[in-house]
């Protein structure tokens, strides 16, 4: 009897079960891929990698990033819900339970820039009508594919794909795919904008645990860092002014026609039709050791100045 | 008499009212006031479907009857009938009703009321592992919810319930006395009745319909059934019933609605007293007629207390064999002690975390197999067939020859530079080195074609048109290279094997019987050593032979039916790395090999 009286009691904590796998902790972003452009910033003009379409790339070419300083509606913009995993930032993830069965309700995360945070809701709710408000980081549903957490995410507010003006849409959706191996968290981005996009866009972002993580607050606010021409002013470039386009494949010795993105430039076989590079390059000055032990931060190394369009 | 309690009996004693079938036994639908009860049925010889009011209807036929509720948000199933009946009844609801099948309710766990759960749950043939319904205008992929004890059951080790798949288990079970949803325009209240039928019974309340759909709760083809082993009892049954009456019996001082004022009295207490407690307007009952309004129909009665008897005595012996009573010390003491040791043994193993059924992790999942099945056997996951990786990350260190130095994202040594600055691809053409950047670990990143097959049951083939490079990933029971002496290659051996879930706490015993998480693994892991040194990127960012590279093959399927899968490739080299280089690869599967074409390595 005492026996048994021991195991009940050992058995009292026993929670019901509820998920498949726990993502909750502390998590440090691993920038094995894109550093240069997900710490320092995409370069202007490069929009290597991406389905786009000709709407993307007039929007792109736009772009001019002292909007960023000067207009008050992009000075805190956070990160679009299909970026804050491919951003700049640590995350946190925990669980919400409900306090009486204890099961899982959402999902909930927080990254350590501009206060953005999720909830990715995991009670079978729908999602909600097409005219209810749209935010940041959107309405986001989960459901679990064996070990897999697979996450919808709709109602987003316009954003963008790239941090160098190339834009995601408001009627873009994505879905997720989270999977954890260890102390690994790899999430998987799949991207749907038939705004912008011909296919969808597919990227994957990787995640370790960091138990030791102390996440503050970052709150960002506004105000003018140059002097604004006009209150109505928004830096812009009108089609066929932007001069810093052809940058990116001047200092990296690519082809012009492949830094302008697009699907086609995407598979294997593109690369047989790849046209030669205008100004080819052999030796790399730009960002060469970002990421490395030495550089773990991405300092930027010293380069001479870009030749020719400036 | 109060007109709950003559409702009751009149519902208790309903027999073949409502609807009937020429060729089956089955009683589907008793109209009671507003509410309307629909039950189980036995085998009739075809599916038929009734509309019953509002957005609900019922198909007969299947096993158990399948209550549908169908609307603008797609189509709710109240149980799915037989595993036999399943490609009839899935073609008689996408027939004959609209939208896609997003909720089924269990009531309980009977085989005759989930057999069909796997059917429903097979994703469209169209859209393989759409796990998301495929859809992108806000609609949600099938659920299955009941009670958390049909779980468990359906689970257990040794359970006596139907075999279901695991996309055919209620995974969304809730363990509330009752859970609301809202679905077509409706409010659809589940509750749970404790140990009536079975211990998981749900009864599903559609308010604006004003149905009731009971399970096998409400029989009036006969007594109810008690099912015992899964938990059933007498008792229960009776508040079940009273409950039911409650949600559709409006009370004496309500116009029509379900509003239920306090229960006056209560079945049990007539039924198993024999006694009225009514009120002085109801007439005591004579002795030996209480059952009287019961026995359906010539013979059926006597079938359901046969049935009944049955399980009464099934209890008992359970009892008998099951519990330490005052009689097992007239027993020897050998005897005793071995069934002693036996529960100890078995409690013992519960609290250390080894019975996997019990307290392996997460929700219960179907029992694992012990031990694990490997290779094609135990796949959990098709990866075979020809995939692309369309290149939307690292787009300029993997489309191009990345440019001499440039290592960025790179987490090496500093020792390295030197070795990354020295890169001259002529000398590695001249010394037949063209391939040092085709070695497994920067194989996933080259863009190209994978052809992914089973060489044989326990070796996993994926062949790269890019370098003509061949990898096998080996399943062994122990995990152990076939020769781990061999020279190393670019592809070095490769260990692979079904990703178990987490693991008890390292270290230690897991303490308690809490749940665990990580329990439904789909994943690859392939462990690979006796690298030669290589390339990570073409233009000389070097491994060395020390390396480990592990991987995570995850497969996932896209609302616009695209199969894919992400590698996760974690190359670990003491020697040139300061920290493990973790990168992910996605592949898209291309509906056949025509783009698949062969070339030699290059070293330019």
């Amino acid at each position: 009897m005492r026996v048994v009286l021991v195991a009940l009691f050992l058995a009292m904590p026993a929670v019901p079960a509820w998920a498949q796998v726990d993502f909750s902790g502390a998590w440090a972003s691993l920038y094995h891929e894109d550093l240069p452009e997900r710490l320092p910033g995409p370069e202007l003009g490069d929009y290597m990698g991406l389905p786009i379409n000709d709407a993307a790339r007039l929007r792109g070419d736009s772009y001019d990033a002292d909007r960023i300083s000067i207009v008050p509606e992009y000075h805190c913009r956070p990160h679009g819900g299909d970026y804050q995993m491919r951003g700049l930032s640590n995350m946190r993830i925990d669980p919400v339970l409900d306090p009486v069965t204890q099961q899982l309700v959402a999902w909930h995360t927080r990254m350590g820039f501009q206060e953005m945070e999720r909830t990715i809701w995991m009670d079978g709710r729908s999602h909600p009508d097409d005219m209810a408000p749209h935010t940041w980081s959107g309405f986001s549903t989960g459901t679990w594919q064996n070990n897999m957490l697979n996450v919808r995410t709709t109602h987003l507010k316009e954003n963008y794909m790239r941090r160098n003006g190339i834009a995601r849409s408001v009627n873009a959706t994505f879905t997720e795919h989270w999977m954890r191996h260890g102390n690994y968290l790899t999430v998987t981005t799949v991207i749907t904008d038939s705004a912008f996009l011909t296919e969808p866009l597919v990227r994957s972002q990787t995640w370790v645990l960091d138990p030791g993580q102390r996440m503050g607050r970052d709150i960002c606010e506004y105000g003018d860092e140059v002097p604004r021409e006009r209150k109505d002013y928004v830096p812009n470039h009108l089609p066929g002014t932007n001069p810093f386009l052809h940058e990116v494949a001047d200092w990296y010795g690519l082809p012009y026609q492949v830094t302008r993105g697009g699907a086609e430039t995407l598979y294997p076989e593109y690369r047989s039709k790849m046209p030669k590079p205008e100004k080819p390059k052999l030796v790399c000055e730009r960002y060469c050791n970002c990421g490395a032990a030495a550089n773990a931060v991405c300092l930027l190394a010293p380069s001479p100045p870009p030749s020719g369009q400036r | 008499m109060t007109r709950r309690i003559a409702l009751a009996l009149a519902l208790l004693a309903y027999v073949g009212a409502g609807l009937s079938n020429s060729g089956g036994s089955y009683a589907a639908l008793g109209l009671l006031d507003r509410g309307i009860l629909l039950a189980q049925q036995t085998e009739p010889p075809s599916l038929r479907v009734y509309p019953v009011q509002g957005a609900v209807s019922v198909i007969a036929g299947a096993g158990g009857n399948v209550t549908v509720q169908n609307g603008k948000d797609g189509i709710l199933l109240v149980d799915t009938g037989l595993a036999a009946s399943s490609t009839r009844l899935t073609t008689e609801v996408r027939a004959r009703f609209k939208g896609p099948v997003l909720w089924i309710v269990n009531t309980h766990l009977h085989p005759d009321h989930v057999g069909g759960n796997d059917a429903f749950a097979q994703p469209d043939a169209k859209k393989p592992l759409d796990f998301l319904g495929a859809r992108l205008d806000g609609t949600q992929p099938l659920k299955i919810i009941a009670h958390s004890n049909v779980l468990a059951r359906l689970c257990a080790p040794g359970t006596s319930g139907p075999r279901l798949s695991d996309a055919g288990l209620p995974r969304d079970e809730y363990a509330t006395p009752f859970k609301d949803l809202r679905f077509n325009d409706e409010p659809v209240v589940l509750h749970h009745e404790p140990r009536a039928h079975t211990d998981g019974d749900t009864i599903v309340y559609f308010p604006r319909s004003d149905v009731v759909s009971t399970g096998d709760i409400f029989t009036p083809g006969g007594y109810p059934f008690i099912d015992v082993a899964n938990g059933g009892s007498v008792s229960g049954e009776i508040a079940a019933l009273n409950h039911i009456l409650d949600l559709t019996v409006p009370g004496h001082t309500q116009e029509g609605g379900t509003y239920v004022a306090r229960p006056r009295a209560h079945l049990r207490r007539s039924r198993r007293r024999g006694i009225s407690r009514h009120g002085g307007d109801r007439p005591r009952p004579r002795p030996g007629r209480d059952q009287e309004g019961h026995d359906a129909r010539a013979g059926a009665g006597r079938r359901a207390v046969a049935r009944l008897r049955h399980r009464v005595r099934h209890r008992h012996e359970f009892r008998e064999s099951g519990g330490f009573r005052r009689g097992d010390l007239s027993k020897s003491d050998g005897e005793v002690g071995t069934r002693l040791m036996r529960r100890m043994c078995a409690i013992v193993a519960l609290v250390a975390g080894l019975c996997e059924g019990l307290t392996a992790q997460g929700p219960p999942g179907p029992p694992v197999p012990a031990p694990p099945k490997i290779g094609r056997e135990g796949a959990l996951v098709d990866f075979t067939g020809t995939w692309v990786s369309p290149v939307m990350e690292d787009y300029r260190w993997r489309m191009v020859t990345p440019l001499k130095g440039d290592a960025a994202s790179i987490p090496y040594k500093q020792t390295v530079v030197a070795i990354i600055n020295a890169w001259n691809p002529a000398k590695d053409e001249a010394a037949g080195l063209q391939c040092k950047a085709y070695g497994a670990p920067a194989l996933m990143r080259i863009p190209g074609r994978l052809r992914i097959s089973w060489q044989d049951d326990s070796t996993l083939k994926i062949e790269a048109d890019q370098g003509t490079q061949t990898r096998l990933l080996r399943f062994t029971a122990g995990g152990a290279l076939a020769n781990a002496q061999a020279k190393p290659t670019w592809q070095g051996q490769s260990i692979a094997r079904w990703e178990p879930g987490q693991a008890p706490t390292a270290g230690g015993l897991a303490l308690g019987t809490s749940a665990r998480w990580g329990n439904r693994s789909q994943s690859l892991e392939v462990v690979t050593t006796n690298l030669r040194e290589g390339y990570l990127r073409k233009n000389g960012v070097p491994y060395s032979d020390q390396t480990t590279l592990t991987e995570y093959f995850d497969r996932f399927s896209e609302p616009d039916g695209q199969d894919w899968f992400t590698v996760t490739t974690i190359v670990n080299d003491p020697v040139h790395l300061a920290a493990p280089f973790v990168t992910t690869t996605d592949f898209r599967r291309e509906p056949s090999d025509g783009k698949f074409s062969p070339v030699p390595c290059s070293a330019r």
